[in-house]
């Protein structure tokens, strides 16, 4: 297992402020046409912002609930989301008409925050059933989220997940589950499109390689 | 197939969103937004993740899933409690209309059957000596779907089971509370001094179906009985029908889900956390106070926001002459069910 790999070290993810992207503006699909156009006048009417919740509450909830073990976590990720993004609406780079990465990239920092609260629930449980890890290899709250995620993925695409850092996994989720293109996960995730592609194609190669391996 | 496109086919199936959740998180972008408050942290939020033992304890009902954090509790880990989360009386009711599911409609020609556990205050006067307990019974009741305004037709069966009386908090459980108990009996519902029962006031399936299936509507309906009165008896008198729509009937989903709503719009509702229904188990409570220093409750399940029962309860000493905290009345509904024939039970009423 690579280092700095427990589900405890995630760390946030950036969440877009102004600084400098050197990404070309993704495709702009008919639906997401006026995200911008929304925000804009949301500056102005408030409640317009609710208008961007009915668009896209779904398909966040729909993320968060693939990412997180239980529906109440995707619930509360889902409404933080929608208010972390209302209350910085202000700084929203109003040259992107598709909000979808900024929401996602939102909602991402809040699911690895819940991640970690996970971790320490877990870490709590272990103290109360005195579950110590087993081999030592891994810290025990990454084996019991890994367990999580097997119940609900293949085990070996499950193992594979496991393999990779925060930062990957966060990376290649949007481009898998949420099906970001590359371009727009690197708007959610605030890096450089070289970035991107970089991680992208190691996190495959490591994906690779623990599908590969011998059981 | 690549590796991104292969975890893409292996997507797992999240939960669908519950629409009562939904209409909750918009309600609160709507509220954050108009409250201008953008910077503010909503009040809820603050015991998210982890409440300590302290944060739980604040206020309000809490509502709990998943695993219990080791700070609340030095209970066996099986127990399940965590997540704590602080909700309003709106947000409460929001997730039990959320949660009402279709279900297959009764026939005119059928009974409505609910079993509950009751328990309720009997005063008794008379003979020199008031007394005072409260009476505690397991029924079964039998309801046509259809039934008719004349009061001088059966509109059902009662079987009743006696169960052991409790005291009434201050008062010595008298002798004659305790007759009875064990035994059942049944009993024709009907009313032999006849009359006509209002349109407002019918509580069988047949006119529960023709009540207004949009909140607005509903809330005109339980406001309809009450309109000469004072404002805050009005809505008392409101919250007192919705109780009626409720208990031991069978409201259909369109109608109960525009209850819940309505009542989230009644003002003074307010939540109670960690109750129990009369057979013990754990829900929110909603309600407000009902008469003198009494708080009456509707009780929801706190994972399916599901009604479990009823309480109310002494919130102030003086006005109830009883102390704080004290139970007065508590049920529980514990199954509703449709059936084609009811019991036979003896005409009650003497032919002349």
């Amino acid at each position: 297992m690579p280092s700095g790999n427990t589900a405890a070290g995630c760390g946030g993810v950036r969440v877009k402020g102004d600084s400098l992207h050197e990404t070309t503006h993704p495709v702009v699909t008919a639906t997401a046409a006026d995200d911008a156009a929304l925000i804009q006048a949301s500056l102005a009417d408030p409640e317009r912002f609710a208008g961007l919740f009915d668009r896209y509450a779904e398909e966040i909830h729909r993320y968060a609930g693939r990412r997180l073990a239980d529906v109440a976590a995707a619930d509360d990720v889902t409404a933080e989301t929608f208010l972390t993004a209302f209350r910085k609406r202000a700084r929203y780079d109003l040259s992107r008409p598709d909000a979808r990465p900024w929401l996602y990239g939102i909602a991402a920092n809040l699911i690895a925050r819940h991640r970690r609260a996970e971790v320490r629930r877990l870490r709590a449980l272990a103290r109360l059933t005195g579950d110590l890890p087993e081999g030592g290899e891994q810290p025990f709250e990454q084996t019991s989220l890994d367990r999580v995620e097997a119940r609900r993925l293949r085990p070996r695409l499950a193992a594979a997940l496991a393999a990779l850092s925060c930062a990957e996994r966060e990376l290649f989720l949007l481009v898998a589950w949420a099906e970001l293109s590359y371009e727009q996960a690197a708007e959610a995730l605030d890096i450089p499109m070289g970035t991107v592609r970089s991680r992208l194609s190691r996190t495959r190669a490591k994906i690779r390689r623990v599908l590969e391996a011998p059981r | 197939m690549n590796e991104i496109e292969l975890f893409t086919n292996e997507r797992p199936d999240p939960a669908p969103y519950d629409p009562g959740a939904k209409a909750m998180a918009r309600d609160r972008l709507v509220a954050a937004a108009r409250a201008g408050q953008a910077g503010a942290r909503p009040a809820w939020r603050r015991p998210l993740t982890l409440a300590t033992a302290g944060a739980l304890a604040l206020a309000g009902a809490f509502v709990a899933a998943g695993v219990l954090p080791a700070e609340t509790a030095r209970r066996p880990p099986a127990a399940t409690v965590t997540q704590a989360r602080l909700m309003s009386a709106a947000e409460v009711l929001h997730r039990a209309a959320g949660a009402v599911a279709e279900e297959p409609a009764p026939r005119d020609d059928q009974y409505i059957v609910v079993k509950s556990q009751t328990m309720y205050p009997a005063f008794q006067m008379g003979s020199g000596k008031e007394s005072r307990y409260l009476y505690r019974t397991n029924r079964t009741i039998w309801l046509k779907a259809k039934a008719s305004t004349d009061l001088r037709e059966p509109y059902g069966v009662l079987t009743v089971e006696n169960l052991e009386p409790k005291e009434y908090p201050g008062w010595p459980i008298p002798e004659e509370a305790h007759e009875g108990v064990g035994k059942s009996e049944t009993l024709p519902l009907v009313n032999c001094d006849g009359g006509t029962m209002p349109e407002h006031l019918r509580t069988d399936y047949a006119a529960l179906k023709r009540l207004p299936a949009d909140a607005a509507g509903m809330r005109e309906h339980l406001y309809a009985a009450s309109k000469d009165s004072k404002s805050d008896f009005r809505d008392r008198a409101a919250f007192g029908r919705a109780g009626d729509l409720l208990r031991e009937t069978y409201l259909p989903p369109a109608q109960r889900r525009a209850l819940y709503e309505a009542l989230a719009t009644l003002p003074g509702v307010s939540v109670a956390g960690d109750v129990t229904d009369a057979a013990g188990r754990a829900g929110i409570g909603v309600g407000m106070e009902v008469y003198d220093g009494v708080r009456q409750d509707l009780i929801f399940d706190p994972a399916t926001f599901e009604l479990l029962g009823e309480r109310e309860v002494v919130v102030d000493a003086g006005k109830a002459k009883a102390p704080e905290g004290s139970l007065l009345a508590s049920t529980a509904q514990l199954e509703v069910s449709v059936a084609d024939t009811a019991p036979a039970a003896e005409d009650g009423c003497r032919k002349n």
